[in-house]
């Protein structure tokens, strides 16, 4: 009842009505009459427990039927209730109004609320740990049967792939030689046709083709001035200024041959656009028309005259011929090769799915699914919260997601990077990052912030600073033993 | 590259390469004077100009050059951004020589030359020293309205000007006016806010850009510039050794300046100073005023002293009514804090975590699709339970407001101002002007039209402004007025305002327009009874008396936040006393080194509040390491222990002009080296700040001034330990803010920090006294209910006078005097403890104004005396008697 106002009872003994009152520090003594006289005293702020006026100091609220507690001293006569019993507003004129009973009888529901959803949720958890202990289990059992098999099988892949490569370098060493052979009797044929051309353009028969060969062809005609100038002529002599039937052959059949094909070409399109303009033919026919008529004329008259130069097929395959089927011996190395490919794939994806089955096995043998394995129910699981505009996903242990309500992508907000919860309560909170970049800022994160819960829901998303998210996901698997004290969160 | 350079604006470039005198003369037959008002004709070889000096009190001059009677169009002359009248004062006499007249201002205050051929205007100090020139390197120019013929010569761009791909249509001419005016004897010259450069204007004629005053939304503007930001004031105070003059170019069309610090008078101001001035190595400061439209109105502010310029100043543009408390203390803000929750979670985290804090502030996204005075309909569905739910704990919120609306038959405010006709007009004078902002298409409304004013302050009605509290107030922002669309962002110069005013010549006092009209909405909301807090953006002449500004968009840099300490001194000496710089910076992540170094310097700067741009990281202070969250809850917790200085210091500016930061040679006007100081400043009389603005520096280089006598003692604020005049190296580490006291002050503290300053407005004082070289102290503090304005309209105020005076070596004396026998006002707050620093021994006994003995600690060492609950009110009179 002596009890100095904001002291706590269990510090009562420290503050006995005596003569004295010695700094709860032990740094001054002072006449007792100076506790909570208003004005502070004590380095430490301990002789004003029941005032405003040491900036470190405390208040007890007592709380009677709620949580007693401590509020700093600043909150002591500032006009706002703090404790729920009113006793911080002792001398500020304001009547805070008893509401611990109600305050703990509402805290108690809820913590009643709460101790159901905890005792629900760590049935199911322990249910999740059998089942996560029956997974890691099975993962482990798995890994050496598999490995085991793996081992099996590689020797035979291996013999497979070397019969495989085999196989194929028969195959193509006699397609090679088949194709190499008949493409020298192509060639051939090629050099008579480039000799006969070769005789028709050597205008003097003197066995060189000259300037002055060129000069009177008007096929080399290119801008179409009615003369071949020198340039024109040695665009198709290849910078020589005498050509031989070597070089004929070798530099100058190939682009003669689509030079005669063009103006074969131009001719064709001519004659279609004169369709076209006696389509449109009407009254006024003027000079012009006329004048390209002429022109016309004279280039038809040109064409009469380069009459005796063959104008070439439209392809060399045409002129040629096409290389003829392969032989049935070689067919036969065909399907050799063939047969020995699909027996190497059939044995070699067997190999790479066991790989994939080892690395999911062990996957989730690294992972930290708790001490009793419960989260590991989780894994391969997806769950969505629906917003206003958007719907969120997540999927523990992988990523996090943003899916646009009417629309069909996904921006993806992060993949699992681990557990981010302060010790002891590290199984709290999670965060997955490196997601789709910003426009003009980082990439996408997600704090996961995990509660205990009776079913595994995602109830929460919201984007605290750009592009950075958090969702409050629950979970059994967060459900602690409600017969034993949580964890003290050393943090606050 | 967005905005222009001086060759890119053709007036400008007109003006600035006038290299002869102009040529103008008095015509002597035309002088005519009566009582305080003098008028005569000009002659030059261009026109004929008509001048008008007009003489005011205090000692203050007024000289107007306009185009004579029957011009074809009459020149706007921005009467707003005055403070209302301005006395006259009838001139004492004035005598006409043959070439010259003077004329002898009321009371003896300042004398005036004008001299006969070629013009030019002397001013003279109360002290019969020639301080300003006007025209004495003849650049008087002014461009007349003419009607546009055909086959006639004009200059560039004289009847229709383009700028990138917009076209300003320029339908009535240029119409551009300049003249040089000279601070003679005076190489150091300030002001012309805003620009984010040095406080001491640098020289730019021949040296790049001229200063340009043209208010503007600038994207991450640069730092040691002279190009134009968002809020200017066209004012210079030039300063020499005990001496200050002023001077006021009223002009709210786009300005620029060129200026030149110069030793003698043969730079490019060669004049007919050999007349006037004998001594040819007097340094002057020349700025050159350019101004695309209006009138050449100048004001000029003689001083002689930096605190009577101020007055001056105060006179003629106003003063920041005294803030309620709250808006000077801490203001945490966010673009955006996102939902009801988040500011929910934001008020419960400064109690967590034990930070006082006053203020919650809502950036644009609280809105339903950017329509001011709304609220997001699923996010901010319930306004008023979460403005009540922050109120609950002392707090106060703001919400963004911006002048354009957006263009929607359905919003409220955008088919009223349609109907009743209030929008800025296009050129054409009858369509409405639309650009793009925040919502998309807007229209702008025109504050310039009378009826815009009324109808926008009812906006603000408890019952209009659905959701609105009284403990909610205000921010306007992108009032310069920002438009995307824009040439330079901005509105089109040819754009109509109310009246056939086109928007050139009032565009850099558009957003003082719209603040006043928020202003009084504000007021009128609450029957004029709460002292409304508002933020503006941009800013002019008289924006001090309804707004508070920030200095827009900066970058969590460095470099920004050492320029934050130039930019807020510029503003401060320009009249504009209630400004900050957005804390952290606005753009960009700072570390958190920058981060604790920008709240240190932002608890010594007037305007306190953290802000961050949508882009960047949360920054609340418990979201760093233990370290920088203690530091900067110890910055924010220094603030709220200033308090009771910080607002009476703002009573002292409301009552004298004088802003509560300020530069060092207000308080030692000698102290030479100190003129052109960029990172010290005062606060008050009392207080120097040294804030560490420089990376990684853990130490600082600080002058104390010695003051006029070379005897004034310094002592560390925090320690009370004297500290010697003049160089200091000072240990900065990370938790320090090298802030010190200067002898002979008293400055009151409150020591008990609450949540929120609201709740301290009655709790006991610690007053804490610095002696002087003679054992000697005085301070004052102004006290009333810190949130109505009662104070003003039933003086419910209280001003106390405290002071230390050492009678004799074996006694001293501490008195607290009420000393303003109007204010009615009765402080609860009680004097619960005084430190007394640079106490020579330790006294016998300290004897209470009730006769009883006082316990008291005293500290040999550091010579600092503590007294233990004297207990006296604050607004009685009462002494304590020290025995030595």
């Amino acid at each position: 009842a002596d009890l100095p106002r904001g002291v706590p009872i269990t510090e009562s003994s420290f503050y006995k009505v005596a003569k004295e009152f010695k700094c709860l520090d032990g740094s001054l003594k002072i006449p007792f009459d100076q506790v909570n006289d208003d004005y502070c005293d004590c380095p430490d702020g301990s002789d004003e427990p029941g005032t405003s006026a040491c900036p470190n100091g405390r208040f007890f609220c007592t709380n009677d039927g709620h949580s007693s507690m401590f509020i700093p001293s600043s909150r002591v006569n500032d006009k706002i209730c703090d404790c729920c019993d009113g006793s911080d507003e002792w001398g500020s004129g304001v009547q805070c109004p008893n509401i611990c009973h109600e305050l703990g009888k509402a805290t108690r529901e809820e913590n009643e609320r709460k101790a159901v959803v905890a005792r629900k949720g760590w049935a199911v958890r322990q249910e999740m740990a059998r089942k996560g202990k029956d997974i890691k289990t099975e993962n482990e059992v798995k890994v050496g049967p598999l490995t085991a098999e793996r081992d099996d099988l590689v020797p035979t892949r291996d013999e497979l792939e070397k019969k495989k490569k085999a196989t194929e370098e028969a195959e193509r060493t006699a397609k090679d030689e088949f194709r190499k052979k008949w493409e020298d009797e192509r060639n051939q044929r090629k050099r008579v046709k480039s000799d006969e051309m070769f005789t028709q353009l050597d205008l003097n028969a003197d066995g060189k083709l000259t300037l002055d060969d060129f000069a009177n062809n008007p096929i080399f005609d290119v801008n179409k001035d009615g003369l071949v100038d020198e340039t024109e002529a040695k665009t198709f002599l290849f910078n020589t200024e005498e050509a031989d039937k070597e070089h004929f052959y070798a530099q100058m059949f190939d682009s003669i041959k689509i030079r005669l094909r063009a103006i074969e070409d131009e001719k064709r399109d001519e004659e279609t656009d004169r369709g076209e303009d006696d389509l449109l033919a009407d009254e006024n026919k003027d000079a012009e028309e006329v004048e390209e008529d002429e022109y016309e004329e004279t280039e038809d008259s040109e064409s009469d005259e380069d009459k005796h130069l063959d104008v070439p097929p439209a392809n060399d395959d045409e002129e040629y011929g096409t290389m003829p089927d392969y032989p049935e011996e070689i067919k036969t190395l065909s399907s050799e090769h063939e047969k020995a490919r699909e027996e190497w794939q059939e044995v070699n994806s067997k190999v790479s799915d066991l790989d994939r089955q080892i690395n999911d096995a062990e996957a989730y043998l690294n992972q930290d699914f708790g001490n009793d394995a419960a989260w590991a129910v989780l894994k391969g699981q997806c769950f969505e919260y629906n917003e206003d505009q958007y719907t969120y996903k997540l999927c523990p242990f992988d990523k996090a997601v943003q899916k646009e309500k009417n629309g069909y992508s996904e921006t993806r907000l992060g993949d699992f990077t681990g557990w981010t919860g302060k010790e002891p309560r590290k199984y709290s909170e999670q965060m997955y990052e490196k997601g789709q970049q910003c426009w003009n800022g980082p990439q996408r994160s997600t704090k996961v912030i995990i509660e205990c819960g009776e079913i595994d829901e995602l109830v929460e998303s919201s984007e605290p600073a750009k592009c950075e998210y958090q969702f409050v996901f629950r979970t059994p698997a967060a459900c602690n033993n409600p017969d034993q004290p949580e964890p003290v969160h050393t943090e606050l | 590259e967005d905005f222009k350079t001086c060759d890119q604006a053709t007036f400008c470039k007109r003006h600035r390469s006038i290299s002869e005198n102009t040529g103008y003369a008095v015509d002597f037959s035309t002088v005519q004077h009566s009582g305080a008002i003098l008028t005569a004709t000009l002659k030059g070889p261009e026109n004929e100009l008509s001048l008008k000096l007009t003489g005011l009190d205090g000692g203050r001059v007024r000289l107007q050059i306009d185009e004579p009677a029957g011009a074809l169009r009459k020149r706007f002359i921005p009467e707003f951004a005055l403070s209302g009248v301005q006395y006259e004062v009838p001139f004492d006499k004035v005598d006409v020589q043959s070439d010259y007249l003077t004329i002898h201002c009321g009371g003896s205050k300042a004398k005036v030359v004008i001299h006969q051929k070629p013009f030019l205007v002397d001013i003279y100090n109360g002290l019969n020293e020639l301080v300003t020139q006007v025209n004495a390197a003849g650049k008087l120019k002014v461009e007349h309205f003419r009607a546009k013929m055909d086959g006639q010569e004009y200059p560039e761009g004289f009847w229709d000007e383009s700028f990138k791909h917009f076209r300003d249509s320029k339908p009535f001419g240029s119409s551009s006016v300049g003249v040089d005016v000279s601070f003679v004897g005076f190489r150091h010259a300030f002001g012309l806010p805003s620009h984010a450069d040095a406080f001491s204007l640098r020289s730019t004629v021949n040296n790049g850009e001229p200063y340009r005053l043209f208010n503007l939304d600038v994207f991450e503007y640069e730092l040691d510039n002279t190009m134009a930001l968002y809020a200017h004031v066209p004012y210079i105070i030039a300063h020499k050794k005990q001496r200050s003059v002023g001077f006021l170019w009223l002009n709210a069309a786009e300005t620029w300046v060129d200026t030149r610090s110069s030793e003698d008078s043969k730079g490019m101001f060669r004049t007919m100073l050999n007349k006037v001035m004998a001594d040819e190595s007097q340094p002057r400061f020349d700025a050159h005023f350019m101004a695309e439209a209006g009138l050449i109105d100048l004001f000029f502010f003689v001083g002689p002293s930096s605190q009577d310029v101020q007055k001056q100043m105060a006179e003629t543009s106003g003063v920041t009514p005294i803030p309620p408390l709250f808006a000077i203390a801490y203001h945490q803000c966010r673009w955006n804090y996102n939902d009801e929750q988040d500011v929910a979670q934001v008020n419960a985290g400064f109690d967590e975590w034990d930070i006082p804090m006053d203020v919650i502030w809502l950036d644009i996204e609280h809105t339903d699709g950017k329509k001011y005075f709304t609220w997001h309909p699923t996010k901010f569905a319930t306004p008023k339970k979460m403005i009540e739910g922050v109120a609950s704990k002392g707090r106060k919120m703001v919400t963004i407001i911006d002048p354009h609306i957006k263009r929607d038959d359905s919003y409220r405010v955008n088919k009223d101002a349609k109907d009743l006709g209030l929008f800025v007009k296009k050129a054409d004078g009858t369509t409405d002007f639309e650009g793009h902002c925040w919502p998309g298409s807007s229209e702008y409304l025109d504050f310039f039209h009378p009826k815009t004013r009324e109808y926008w302050a009812q906006q603000f009605a408890f019952d209009r402004y659905e959701g609105s509290t009284r403990d909610l107030h205000t921010w306007n922002d992108m009032n310069e007025p920002s438009v995307f669309s824009g040439p330079e962002v901005t509105m089109d110069r040819d754009a109509i305002h109310y009246g056939g005013i086109e928007h050139r010549e009032v565009h850099n006092m558009y957003g003082m327009m719209y603040t006043s009209a928020t202003y009084k909405g504000l007021v009128e909301r609450t029957a004029g009874k709460d002292r409304p807090f508002l933020l503006s953006r941009a800013g002019f002449i008289g924006t001090q008396r309804t707004a508070a500004i920030w200095t827009g968009d900066n970058t969590a840099e460095w470099g920004h936040l050492r320029y934050s300490v130039p930019m807020l001194l510029q503003l401060s000496v320009a009249g504009i006393p209630f400004v900050g710089a957005d804390v952290g910076g606005f753009f960009g992540n700072p570390d958190e080194q920058l981060l604790l170094r920008w709240y240190q310097a932002g608890a010594y700067q007037p305007f306190f509040r953290a802000h961050a741009h949508i882009d960047t990281r949360r920054r609340e202070p418990w979201l760093f390491s233990d370290e920088t969250r203690e530091g900067i809850r110890d910055a924010i917790r220094q603030r709220y222990t200033l308090l009771p200085y910080w607002y009476t210091l703002f009573q002292e500016h409301n009552a004298t002009g004088m802003p509560p930061m300020r530069p060092i040679f207000y308080e030692f006007p000698s102290d030479e080296a100190l003129f052109t100081e960029d990172k010290a400043h005062m606060v008050g009389e009392a207080l120097l700040v040294r804030a560490v603005v420089d990376k990684d520096a853990t130490s600082v280089e600080v002058t104390l001034p010695s003051g006029e006598n070379k005897d004034t003692l310094w002592y560390d604020w925090e320690s009370g330990v004297e500290r010697p005049a003049g160089l200091n190296h000072v240990d900065a580490p990370l938790q320090k803010i090298p802030v010190f006291q200067r002898g002979g002050t008293i400055v009151p503290t409150w020591q008990r920090i609450r949540r929120a300053a609201s709740l301290m407005k009655e709790d006991p004082l610690t007053l804490i006294i610095a002696l002087d070289k003679n054992g000697a102290a005085k301070g004052r503090i102004y006290l009333d209910d810190m949130e109505t304005f009662d104070y003003k309209n039933l003086n419910n105020f209280c001003i106390s006078e405290f002071s230390y005076a050492t009678n004799s070596p074996k006694e001293a004396k501490i008195t607290g005097k009420h000393a303003d026998s109007n204010g009615a006002f009765k402080p609860v707050n009680w004097v619960e403890r005084i430190e007394v620093r640079g106490v020579p021994s330790e006294p016998s006994k300290v004897i209470s104004s009730r006769g009883l003995t006082l316990p008291f600690a005293y500290d040999r060492d550091a010579r600092l005396l503590s007294i233990r609950k004297p207990g006296d009110f604050a607004g009685e009179d009462w002494t304590i008697t020290l025995n030595f």
